[in-house]
């Protein structure tokens, strides 16, 4: 549940009846209304080519609006001159979804260099860069190379890198797609524990069990419309086949997440899961990622 | 301030280590296409000197028809005066000729009546400028065509030199500079296509353009560097075996002396300026633009 929503101001995000076309016949969004307040949770749902994707890009500014409005704490996106949008994403925090790691560098190497990108100096680089990594829990593998790390903790240095400027805003776009369920409750624990701090975080995802499972503010896209919107503490079920959203097969079994224990549905228990079952570390086990 | 330099500067570092061959490629066309421009540029000025200096060797010699009145004559030379690359006239009448004439050579002119005519000797200041002037003394009535005298044909000789050297210069020069233009812009999108990666992130977390751009055009202004830098040292050796040659066989050119540093700072301009243009047209669209997701 979001714990620092904002009560005055403007909404953090606002999309007033935006359309997206990309070409006369392909539409990424239609008509779509939506305002995302501070310190929201808001998972995105729907299948492939719903919409998830544009609506993202509105917000870093990769595409613009055909029709309609986009706004950042009121300001209209669409009216931003080219020269301010790394400025604007400064604003915001982007976890792709693959996520984006400089292979030949190691883990403190991938978020310094973020910072000097940023023109932060070595001597800011090296004050902050071990704060972000204990804040993602990251920091015992500093020294790691990416092939080196599971893809939880690969997604914990993207969403690290995402954090160096303290932005209000976290976007991330399918973070648990590669990710077995034990890593993606990570995951999701560090975005939740984000998002009590305040943080606005925008996750979208094909990923039912976690979404009903957090509870938090479901927009459901399909074929660029909302089709639903379930407020948090709500409890949502898809408004489309599920069969469309399901990323892995389902059985029941316990997980802990975020130190509340949750339940996500397997067929068969991962190795992981298998691994925690007999108390063995799991890191290690990890097949490592090339 | 120089964290951001020495950012900015490893970046295009790391760049140009990564593609050695390419880099290697392509300051070495840059050196030759700016050698050739050089080095032929710098021929072609020493003949046009040299074809500067050949007027003063040169005369034209311009006769008068029989008895010209001294006035006309007077006219015609002041007329003379006045056309363009003329430099001097000197007036040469007949009497005075004769005189000098008898003096030198008292037995062959005894007794017979000065078959001189009045003359001029005209000095240009342009060689270039021989035929018209030549052309325009032949229309007057009291010279005729026939008694023009100058060096057409070794007039001819060197303006054909000289364009010979100039085609050759921009031809060669030209296409090797494109060469290099073409290497240097393919080296730079090679390290667009390399650093995508980077790129993204520096897009993803907004990194502003000039951080992406400037390690870019840095790479390719020192590519034109370097390959200006090669072109001078070449430049130097190739005037120094041309001088020891022409010292040795023709026993002419031993005070010319090396222009090192206008040299130096042409070829190292020359180069730097062409890099920079060759990346700046490489780093366009989407390197700028790119996509994040």
């Amino acid at each position: 549940m979001s714990m620092a929503k904002a009560e005055n101001g403007p909404p953090h995000l606002a999309f007033d009846r935006v359309e997206v076309y990309y070409s006369a016949l392909v539409a990424g969004l239609k008509g779509v209304s939506l305002s995302i307040e501070r310190g929201e949770f808001v998972f995105l749902c729907g299948q492939t080519g719903s919409g998830k994707s544009t609506l993202l890009k509105l917000i870093t500014r990769e595409v613009r609006e055909t029709k309609g409005q986009v706004s950042l704490l009121g300001r209209d996106l669409g009216q931003l001159p080219d020269r301010e949008i790394p400025y604007l994403r400064r604003q915001m925090g982007i976890v792709p979804q693959d996520y984006g790691l400089l292979p030949n560098k190691k883990v403190w190497e991938n978020v310094a260099y973020a910072m000097r990108a940023v023109n932060r100096s070595k001597r800011e680089v090296r004050a902050k860069v071990p704060q972000i990594l204990e804040q993602v829990n990251i920091m015992h593998r500093a020294d790691a190379f990416p092939y080196e790390l599971s893809g939880g903790e690969q997604q914990r240095v993207a969403i690290a890198r995402a954090l160096i400027n303290d932005p209000p805003l976290l976007i991330a776009d399918e973070p648990t797609g590669n990710l077995d369920p034990t890593h993606s409750a990570e995951i999701m624990a560090l975005l939740s524990r984000l998002n009590e701090q305040g943080t606005t975080i925008i996750v979208a995802t094909h990923d039912i069990p976690i979404v009903q499972r957090l509870q938090q503010r479901v927009v459901e896209l399909e074929f660029g419309t909302i089709v639903g919107d379930t407020a948090a503490g709500e409890t949502w079920s898809p408004n489309i086949s599920s069969a469309e959203y399901t990323t892995f097969e389902e059985k029941e079994t316990d997980y802990q997440f975020d130190g509340e224990e949750f339940e996500i549905y397997l067929e068969e228990p991962s190795p992981e899961a298998a691994a925690e079952e007999t108390g063995e570390p799991t890191h290690e086990e990890e097949t490592p990622r090339a | 301030m120089l964290d951001r330099i020495e950012f900015l500067l490893s970046e295009a570092f790391v760049s140009l280590g990564r593609n050695k061959w390419m880099t290697f490629a392509a300051v070495t066309t840059c050196a030759m296409a700016l050698l050739l421009l050089g080095g032929l540029g710098f021929a072609y000025m020493k003949i046009d000197q040299f074809a500067q200096s050949l007027p003063s060797k040169f005369e034209i010699s311009v006769f008068f028809r029989d008895k010209v009145p001294a006035d006309d004559a007077k006219r015609v030379v002041a007329e003379t005066l006045k056309m363009q690359g003329v430099d001097s006239v000197r007036f040469l009448p007949k009497d005075v000729q004769w005189e000098v004439l008898k003096k030198e050579q008292p037995e062959l002119t005894q007794g017979i009546p000065n078959p001189l005519p009045d003359s001029m000797r005209i000095r240009l200041k342009d060689l270039a400028a021989a035929p018209n002037v030549a052309k325009e003394l032949a229309k007057k009535p009291e010279i005729g065509g026939e008694n023009v005298k100058y060096l057409a044909k070794e007039q001819e000789l060197l303006t054909t030199a000289l364009g010979a050297v100039r085609l050759l210069g921009l031809a060669l020069g030209g296409l090797m500079l494109i060469t290099s233009g073409v290497l240097i812009y393919n080296a730079i999108r090679l390290t667009v296509v390399a650093r995508r990666r980077e790129h993204r992130i520096m897009h993803l977390v907004g990194a502003n353009q000039a951080t992406i751009a400037l390690p870019l055009l840095l790479e390719g202004f020192v590519q034109g560097l370097l390959g200006g830098l090669i072109a001078f040292f070449a430049f130097w050796g190739s005037f120094a075996v041309v001088r020891a040659l022409m010292i040795s066989t023709l026993q002419v050119g031993g005070t010319e002396v090396f222009p090192i540093t206008s040299s130096l700072f042409g070829f190292v301009a020359a180069g730097g300026v062409y890099g920079l243009i060759c990346s700046l047209l490489a780093v366009r669209g989407k390197t700028l633009k790119g996509a994040i997701g």
